[in-house]
C-alpha cells in the first residue's frame, strides 16, 4: 500500500484470507436486523448516566453527580432481573453544600444500586453519598448490564482519574480518555447531560 | 476551552466516508443503519474472529459493537474514524471475551472432570488449551508465523489487515505515531510473507 490508502494489496488479501479463514454463517440481512433489533432494545432502555467534576489547575475542587434513568422495564428477553427503576437526579446545588469544595466524592456503585433499587428515590439520598469512595470507579466490570453501574463495558468503562473536563459556556463536558483499560485515543463525552446554572456555585 | 463543535470541526480529523452514514443511522435511518452494518461487519468479524477463533462468536461481537457504538450516548468527537472508533470496541470486547472464557476454562479444568459431570457437561468439554490448538490445528503455519511476531507487530497487523484501518488511526488507537505504526506494519508483513513464503505481489513494490 502506498501512502495511507487502507485498500489492501494481493499479498495482504491473502494474509488476512489465511489469517481469518472462516465466513460468518449469517447472512448480512440477518445481521442487519439483529443489530436493528439490538439498537432498539437498548434505546427502549433509557438509561443516561454521567459524572461531572470541576478541575483547577491545581486540584479538584468540587464534585456533583447526576443519575438519570427514565422510567424503563427491562424487556424479558434481557438476561437480567427486570428492573422498573424511576428518575433519579441527585442536586448539583445539594452536592456541593453537603460535600464543599476541595472534597471530591464519589457515588460509590452500593449507593448507585441502592438509588437504583428505590423506585422514587428522593434527592435525600444525597446523603447516601459514599464521600470516603473518592477515585472509586462508578462502574463495574461484571458487563451484565443489569445495574446502574452497567456501562462499565468495554466501550464504556471510564474511571474518573481519566477524565478531563472541559468548559463550554454553561455545560460541562465530561470527556473520558479511555474507553477501558485499553489505550485509546478516541474522545467521547456526555456534555448533554450537564448544564451548570449561571449562578452555580460550581460556575467555572 | 474546546467545544465540542470545535473538536468535530477540527481539520486534523481524518476523513470519514461512514460518517454521513453512522450520523443517520443514529438518528434512527433504518437503511444508514443497514448500510452501516454492511460496511463495517467485515472488518469487525474479521478482528473479532483473529481473537476467539469462533465465528459465532466473532459475529456477536461484530454486532455488539455496532449496537454499542449506535446507541451509546456518548458522542463521537470525529477524532478517530468511525470504522476505527467500532473497530476498537469490537477489540475491547474480543479481549474481554477471550478472557472470560479462558477464565471459565481454567476454573473448570481445576474442578476436574467430576466437576464437569456434576455440572452437566460432557468430561470432553474443550480447555482453554484445547480452544488454542484448536486454533492452532486450523492453520498452523499462519499461527506459527504469528506467533513469531512481536506482540505490538501482531496488534498493528491485525487492526491494518483485518480491521483495514488507516496507519494515522493504528497511530491514534495503538498510541504510536503514524510512521511507527507504519514501520512496524511494514516489518510484520515482511515476516509473515517470508515466513508464509508467500509469493511477493508486483503490486506490493510500492509498500
Amino acid at each position: 500500500m502506498s501512502n495511507d490508502d487502507t485498500r489492501p494489496t494481493a499479498t495482504e488479501r491473502h494474509l488476512r484470507d489465511v489469517w481469518v479463514d472462516t465466513p460468518p454463517k449469517r447472512t448480512d440481512a440477518a445481521f442487519s436486523h439483529a443489530v436493528a433489533a439490538g439498537v432498539a432494545q437498548r434505546r427502549r432502555r433509557g438509561f443516561q448516566w454521567g459524572a461531572g467534576l470541576s478541575l483547577t489547575a491545581a486540584a479538584a475542587t468540587a464534585v456533583f453527580f447526576v443519575v438519570t434513568r427514565t422510567d424503563v422495564t427491562v424487556p424479558p428477553a434481557f438476561d437480567g432481573p427486570t428492573e422498573q427503576v424511576a428518575n433519579v437526579v441527585i442536586d448539583p446545588a445539594r452536592a456541593a453544600r453537603d460535600y464543599p469544595r476541595p472534597q471530591l466524592a464519589a457515588l460509590s456503585p452500593q449507593v448507585l444500586q441502592a438509588l437504583v433499587d428505590s423506585p422514587r428515590a428522593p434527592v435525600a439520598n444525597i446523603d447516601a453519598l459514599d464521600a470516603t469512595a473518592y477515585g472509586a470507579s462508578l462502574l463495574d466490570d461484571d458487563d451484565d448490564d443489569t445495574d446502574v453501574a452497567s456501562t462499565a463495558d468495554e466501550d464504556g468503562a471510564i474511571a474518573l482519574s481519566d477524565a478531563e473536563l472541559y468548559t463550554n459556556d454553561d455545560t460541562l463536558e465530561f470527556v473520558p480518555m479511555d474507553f477501558s483499560d485499553d489505550d485509546d485515543a478516541s474522545l467521547l463525552a456526555m456534555s448533554d447531560l450537564f448544564t451548570i446554572p449561571a449562578n452555580s456555585p460550581y460556575d467555572l | 476551552m474546546a467545544s465540542i463543535a470545535d473538536i468535530s470541526a477540527d481539520s486534523s480529523a481524518p476523513k470519514d466516508a461512514l460518517r454521513p452514514v453512522f450520523e443517520a443511522a443514529r438518528a434512527g435511518d433504518v437503511r444508514a443503519q443497514d448500510a452501516l452494518c454492511r460496511a463495517l461487519r467485515p472488518r469487525l468479524y474479521r478482528v473479532a474472529f483473529s481473537y476467539v477463533h469462533d465465528a459465532d462468536a466473532a459475529d456477536d461481537i461484530a454486532q455488539e459493537a455496532l449496537i454499542r457504538a449506535l446507541t451509546k450516548r456518548f458522542l463521537f468527537m470525529g477524532q478517530a474514524t468511525v470504522g476505527g472508533w467500532a473497530t476498537k470496541i469490537a477489540v475491547n470486547l474480543a479481549k474481554n471475551r477471550f478472557r472470560d472464557r479462558s477464565r471459565r476454562r481454567e476454573i473448570l479444568d481445576d474442578a476436574g472432570e467430576n466437576a464437569h459431570e456434576a455440572h452437566g457437561l460432557a468430561p470432553t468439554a474443550p480447555t482453554a488449551a484445547d480452544v488454542l490448538l484448536q486454533g492452532r490445528d486450523r492453520d498452523a503455519d499462519i499461527d506459527a508465523a504469528l506467533r513469531r511476531l512481536t506482540e505490538r507487530q501482531r496488534d498493528v497487523a491485525r487492526l491494518r489487515l483485518l480491521g483495514e484501518l488507516s496507519f494515522s488511526e493504528i497511530g491514534r488507537v495503538l498510541k504510536m505515531s503514524e510512521a511507527n505504526a507504519r514501520v512496524t506494519f511494514h516489518q510484520a508483513r515482511t515476516r509473515l510473507v517470508a515466513d508464509l513464503a508467500i509469493d511477493f505481489d508486483a503490486e506490493d513494490a510500492d509498500v
